[in-house]
């Protein structure tokens, strides 16, 4: 799963809500199946990856479900590492929220406001081209507030970040 | 969509606190500080999740036996001669409270801190009756002074930096000189309060962990001002959520390191105490009488539910506020009720119902900060999902959580159930996505869409489904 929002509810959540229910067995074989992308290309995989891009200095923003729930940051940052010519400066706040959380951010659109605001200046300090996770929800949410501002810092997925570096695009 | 009235009150408040910069500024400072020195003392994380373990198994195990336990409560500290009051609300705490004052003649009350007291409104209620309570914990002396009530619940005046209290103290303090320097400042409350410590009637206080084996009321503080509320009057009142008992005394130390270490990232506070009985005869010192108020207030539904029990865990340490990303951008108060931040977004809608607090609950983005940092692993997140689902279960209410059923609107209901259905339903999902990369861009910007947009621009969609990119790559996408 290229999400640790999505792998975490397949994962964790699924052997939770099946408890009881004639399905549960089988979920459970299902959710031990489950990887996030990063883990899996690591602890699986075992890839190597070879850097074909220009030097790019680039932040990293975890999100909550990748960082607690599946805790896989460190594979995700394992890859990053393996791109030589990628300099990664990390956020002040990385294990902070960037006030997305699914209908939160229009329910209490006041604080989300406020929780993502604080997320762009921390982006903008590190002096990072680039923003990448491995989570399209807070990436919605930050680019979303980085064009509102303004703010020329692309946000990228993970996955598309490797492929882009690994075909030796710009 | 008509908003209710919890909903409504909690959006002036948001408003409010984050317009207040000050506010913020203290705030941040503050909760780095703290979770800073969390981390240094629970540096080893191995040793820190066995801690947490053992301190969740022994918060399970009281529960699991908790009326048992209150009895057995009951029958040592009466053996040991302190009188124990069992109160269902607030308002009959208030009276057995106010009945010992009156049998005493006291007119002046000294209180250590307590979060059962405030649950309470007790000084409030004495201020009624006439009689003066004196808060005299540092914090809540500030902010009483201010004519405020506690924006955390171990810390109660966070929200104001030094410069703030240094204006408090000359405005409110008579003869009090302007001064910054915290040292001054401490000086002139200890000033105040020596004399409020000699001349108090009756002593309250809170309790921290109460000892069924032996009948021993625990109570965590820094100041000495607990055990001066304790020892120096003649009477001491000691108030506890009845959630608040353990089996042994062994259970104690353990729980004791998790509370200050994940509190303030002290080791041990400056000042344990142990009380175990009233003054005896041949001792020089301690009070008469000794009596300890037990309160329900809507804890015995809460511990009904196995699910919603674990609430009742908690050990009221702070650390789900000080990690909060929405409390420490808004402090205690916008919450408006007595117990703020996560901990209060779980407890509050269940204590008071969700018709009166149920927003509480929408004030999390699941982000999990709270589980993680949790000294006895309380599932906030799970708690909070059933308070929401309750708030809109109308009929078929699971957990029976009061006032469930009271954000219920045909209009939301529809919209979630035409969700499931287009998720469950592959065509209907497709055509739909398809929809949405043709049209998408079009949509008007009217409910979700007008929030999101106020500090966002709006999301672009993809010109092609991910379906329709399988198929162009001839990709069995069905499968």
């Amino acid at each position: 799963m290229p999400s640790g929002s999505c792998a975490g509810v397949l994962k964790h959540q699924y052997p939770r809500l099946f408890a009881g229910q004639p399905e549960e067995e089988e979920v459970r074989r299902f959710s031990s199946r489950i990887y996030e992308l990063s883990e899996f290309l690591i602890k699986v995989l075992n890839v190597r990856l070879e850097d074909r891009g220009e030097p790019i200095k680039v932040t990293w923003h975890s999100s909550c479900n990748a960082l607690r729930e599946m805790a896989i940051i460190p594979y995700a940052k394992a890859l990053l590492r393996q791109l030589e010519r990628v300099e990664l400066v990390e956020l002040q706040n990385e294990r902070e929220c960037c006030g997305f959380g699914g209908t939160f951010s229009v329910k209490q659109p006041a604080i989300s406001a406020a929780m993502v605001s604080d997320k762009v200046d921390d982006i903008v300090q590190t002096g990072a081209a680039r923003v990448l996770s491995t989570d399209c929800g807070c990436l919605l949410n930050i680019s979303g507030a980085l064009g509102y501002r303004d703010l020329k810092i692309p946000t990228q997925h993970l996955a598309e970040f490797i492929l882009e570096r690994t075909h030796g695009q710009n | 969509m008509a908003k209710t009235e919890d909903v409504a009150i909690f959006e002036r408040n948001v408003a409010k606190a984050l317009g207040d910069g000050q506010l913020r500024r203290n705030l941040r400072s503050a909760m780095a500080t703290m979770s800073q020195r969390r981390r240094t003392l629970f540096a080893d994380t191995e040793a820190f999740e066995q801690l947490r373990t053992l301190g969740q198994s022994i918060r399970r195990r009281a529960l699991s036996q908790l009326p048992e336990l209150l009895e057995q409560l009951e029958q040592r500290c009466t053996a040991n001669g302190i009188q124990v009051h069992w109160a269902e609300t607030a308002a009959e705490a208030n009276a057995i409270v106010l009945d010992i004052l009156r049998r005493h003649g006291a007119t002046r009350v000294i209180k250590g801190k307590s979060m059962v007291s405030e649950e309470m409104h007790l000084n409030h209620f004495l201020e009624e009756q006439g009689i003066e309570a004196l808060e005299t914990d540092l914090g809540e002396y500030i902010i009483q002074l201010d004519g405020e009530t506690p924006s955390h619940i171990i810390v109660p005046a966070i929200h104001k930096n030094k410069d703030q209290i240094a204006h408090l103290f000359h405005e409110r303090i008579p003869d009090a000189p302007y001064t910054e320097v915290v040292e001054e400042l401490n000086a002139i409350a200890r000033g105040e309060l020596r004399e409020k410590f000699r001349t108090g009637d009756v002593g309250v206080s809170g309790v921290n962990f109460a000892v069924a084996e032996t009948g021993t009321l625990c109570l965590v503080e820094n100041e000495g001002n607990g055990r001066m509320c304790t020892t120096a009057p003649p009477v001491h009142i000691a108030l506890m959520g009845l959630e608040k008992v353990v089996e042994k005394l062994q259970d104690v130390p353990p729980l004791l390191r998790l509370l200050t270490g994940s509190a303030t990232g002290q080791p041990i506070t400056t000042y344990f105490n142990m009380i175990t009985s009233p003054r005896r005869s041949g001792e020089l010192d301690g009070p008469h009488e000794v009596h300890l108020v037990i309160l329900d207030n809507g804890r015995s539904g809460i511990y009904a539910d196995p699910e919603r029990r674990t609430t009742l865990q908690c050990i009221r340490c702070g650390a789900c506020l000080n990690h909060c990303p929405i409390y420490t951008r808004l402090g205690g108060h916008a919450y408006g009720h007595v117990y703020p931040g996560p901990i209060g977004s779980i407890l509050t809608p269940q204590l008071k119902g969700l018709d009166e607090a149920g927003v509480m609950a929408t004030a999390s983005t699941f982000c999990g900060a709270c589980e993680e940092v949790c000294p006895v692993k309380i599932p906030f997140t799970e708690i909070l999902r059933m308070l929401r689902n309750e708030a809109y279960a109308r009929d078929e209410s699971e957990h029976e959580v009061q006032g469930h059923g009271y954000r219920y609107t045909t209009v939301e209901a529809l919209s979630w159930k035409s969700w499931a259905l287009y998720n469950t339903s592959p065509a209907l999902a497709r055509i739909g996505a398809q929809m949405l990369s043709k049209f998408g861009q079009h949509l008007p910007m009217i409910g979700p869409l007008k929030e999101w947009t106020r500090v966002r621009t709006p999301p672009p969609f993809a010109p092609k489904t991910l379906h329709e990119l399988a198929q162009q790559r001839g990709l069995d996408d069905d499968r």
